[in-house]
């Protein structure tokens, strides 16, 4: 009934075009926090902690004209180009969006695009370059609490690092960080208040309510706000589990050690091309740094193994 | 810029054996290739994974509408970016976007290889490996159908048109040449067919070479490599990926009634291939 309902809200949102002059003062901006980065912005964001960063915002977002190509670019995807300190994703029907330097977000809009959609691509890829910019090192991962310090949970699409944080969440833990974690030498910095999952997993979790919405219209894939930390600090990780599936049936947590800790932070980087050929030393040594210090494991499973028995397994784990 | 080589057929028609074939003949190894190898699993063209690396988003934030409208942009990067021929398993039909533009653009295409087997031998082993009745199997080589996005094991969507239109969809409907290989000549001829599929993809066909692959990639090793190993490509719900890899299995498999029901849907095609008459 709940999911019933939420599509029907969402079915009635307004959708309505952002476009407006890049200078034009009268724009209402507002101050927010992620990723312990002070943010000044003329788009609002329903998702983050709202914080009064007026005098020194570290990263302006605002919408403007974008350009179709980078100039002077030294790298690019089938839909994004990179450059010396720019980047510029190009989503046809969409928007185009142009990160600057670390600290500037300029979106340009699609005719007709609702604010969901063009929210959800800028705290996703927009943001994972912008991290990359800035000389973070963000991970495709999910985090927790833990008494102990943060526990990541990193690994490819569909390996269930966000229904496993959700777990965690249902169990008392608090959600540090989904999709992209964003790291600080051996600190993960607090990302956005929220889970987001498919439907079947947000059904198993029990976590329908009024507040889940889904990422954009026509997409039924769902954002979860939890409850935030308390502090907006960094925190210092325990462990990153990589997590994997199988179809065979292992079940098992096992330890990595030397290279295999460098090159499960290679895959698990958050898209690493996006970080511009000039910036490709200042990488491995952040992902040298991180190896020597975190503990990495991985998790085997298959995906038979219920939810239930796979946070057992890591929970002991993590608090042995 | 080298191009994509797209190998492309209905499900169960031989295609992981020819990517095997390949797989071996590119590594020229004294060996079997490892079929669970990282290579084998990612050169299929409805990888998740590949999307999301090359378009720099996530598909699972895109409709489908949108996935197809950026696939094209895709394959090209992935084209421009390779210096070797990329070979992708594709088991969606040749079809074009609404806005006329083809899923798999010829800009980024070398060819095709089209891998061909008698419907009568597909259904059933489809049957097997969909956990379907040969009943149902039947139904579907007659409809076609879309095999939805599954996140979970890393599959965007694949549209399936009925056998017969799925392979006129690419032996007359592709725009660039397409190599036309069936499963049953791979079994009585297997090193002419091989040697010819070979030539086509600009591989090494000398003698030696190819018989190496063809000897690599038996069924009798790929099976013994899954009983030992397992193989990445195996829905959870069967038992084996490689079951029986037989051509004309189907006398005294199929009824009378089943074969007149798949004859009756398919025949034009399966004369033109040389399943028909009997």
């Amino acid at each position: 009934m709940g999911q019933v309902l939420n599509f029907l809200v969402c079915a009635k949102r307004r959708l309505m075009s952002l476009k407006q002059p890049a200078s034009d003062p009268a724009a209402p901006h507002a101050g927010y926090l992620a990723y312990g980065l002070p943010i000044l912005s003329g788009l609002a964001f329903p998702e983050l902690r709202v914080r009064n960063c007026r005098d020194a915002p570290q990263v302006r977002i605002h919408t403007g004209d974008v350009a179709p190509e980078l100039e002077g670019r030294t790298g690019k995807g089938a839909l994004f180009e990179t450059a010396r300190s720019r980047f510029l994703l190009r989503l046809d029907g969409i928007a185009r969006y142009l990160v600057t330097d670390g600290d500037q977000i300029v979106i340009d809009p699609a005719p007709g695009t609702d604010e969901d959609s063009i929210r959800l691509f800028l705290l996703g890829s927009v943001f994972g370059a912008l991290l990359h910019q800035r000389g973070l090192l963000p991970l495709h991962a999910s985090a927790i609490e833990t008494a102990r310090g943060a526990v990541l949970f990193a690994g490819a699409s569909g390996t269930g690092k966000s229904t496993l944080a959700g777990a965690f969440y249902r169990r008392g833990y608090r959600v540090v960080a989904d999709e992209i974690c964003a790291l600080d030498g051996d600190r993960v910095r607090p990302a956005v208040p929220r889970l987001t999952l498919w439907p079947d997993a947000v059904e198993e979790l029990g976590l329908w309510s009024d507040a889940v919405r889904q990422v954009r219209p026509n997409i039924k894939r769902f954002h979860v706000p939890v409850e935030p930390l308390t502090a907006h600090d960094p925190l210092p990780v325990h462990a990153i589990y990589i997590l994997s599936l199988t179809n065979r049936p292992d079940f098992a947590v096992s330890r990595l050690g030397g290279v295999e800790t460098l090159q499960a932070l290679i895959n698990h980087t958050f898209r690493r091309q996006f970080i511009a050929l000039e910036s490709g030393a200042g990488y491995m040594s952040r992902i040298t740094a991180a190896a020597s210090t975190i503990p990495i494991s991985r998790l085997v499973r298959s995906p038979s193994r219920s939810l239930r028995e796979t946070a057992d397994l890591l929970e002991r784990d993590f608090t042995r | 810029m080298s191009g994509i080589v797209w190998l492309a057929s209905w499900p169960k028609s031989g295609n992981t054996w020819v990517r095997i074939f390949i797989a071996n003949l590119l590594g020229g190894d004294q060996s079997p290739a490892e079929i669970n190898s990282v290579d084998l699993s990612r050169q299929r063209a409805n990888n998740i994974q590949m999307f999301d690396d090359a378009a720099g988003v996530e598909a699972s934030d895109l409709s489908e509408e949108e996935i197809d409208r950026f696939r094209p942009s895709v394959f090209r990067h992935l084209a421009e970016n390779s210096r070797e021929t990329l070979f992708f398993k594709v088991h969606d039909a040749y079809t074009l976007l609404p806005d006329g533009e083809p899923v798999f653009p010829a800009d980024a295409t070398t060819g095709a290889v089209y891998i061909l087997r008698n419907p009568l031998d597909v259904a059933i082993s489809f049957a097997h490996y969909s956990a379907r009745s040969v009943d149902r199997s039947i139904e579907v080589l007659a409809s076609g159908y879309c095999d939805p996005r599954k996140p979970a094991i890393g599959m965007l969507t694949q549209r399936l048109l009925p056998w017969s239109e799925h392979v006129l969809s690419w032996c007359d409907g592709a725009p660039f040449p397409v190599h036309l290989v069936r499963y049953e000549d791979l079994h009585e001829r297997p090193l002419e067919a091989f040697s010819a599929l070979a030539r086509f993809c600009g591989l090494p066909s000398d003698a030696a070479s190819v018989d190496r692959a063809i000897r690599h990639s038996s069924f009798e090793t790929l099976q013994a490599q899954e009983r030992e190993r397992g193989f990445v490509e195996k829905p959870e719900v069967v038992s084996a990926f490689f079951r029986e890899g037989r051509a004309n299995a189907w006398r005294g498999v199929l009824s009378d009634s089943q074969v007149a029901l798949i004859v009756g849907r398919h025949a034009p095609v399966m004369r033109r291939f040389g399943y028909l008459p009997l």
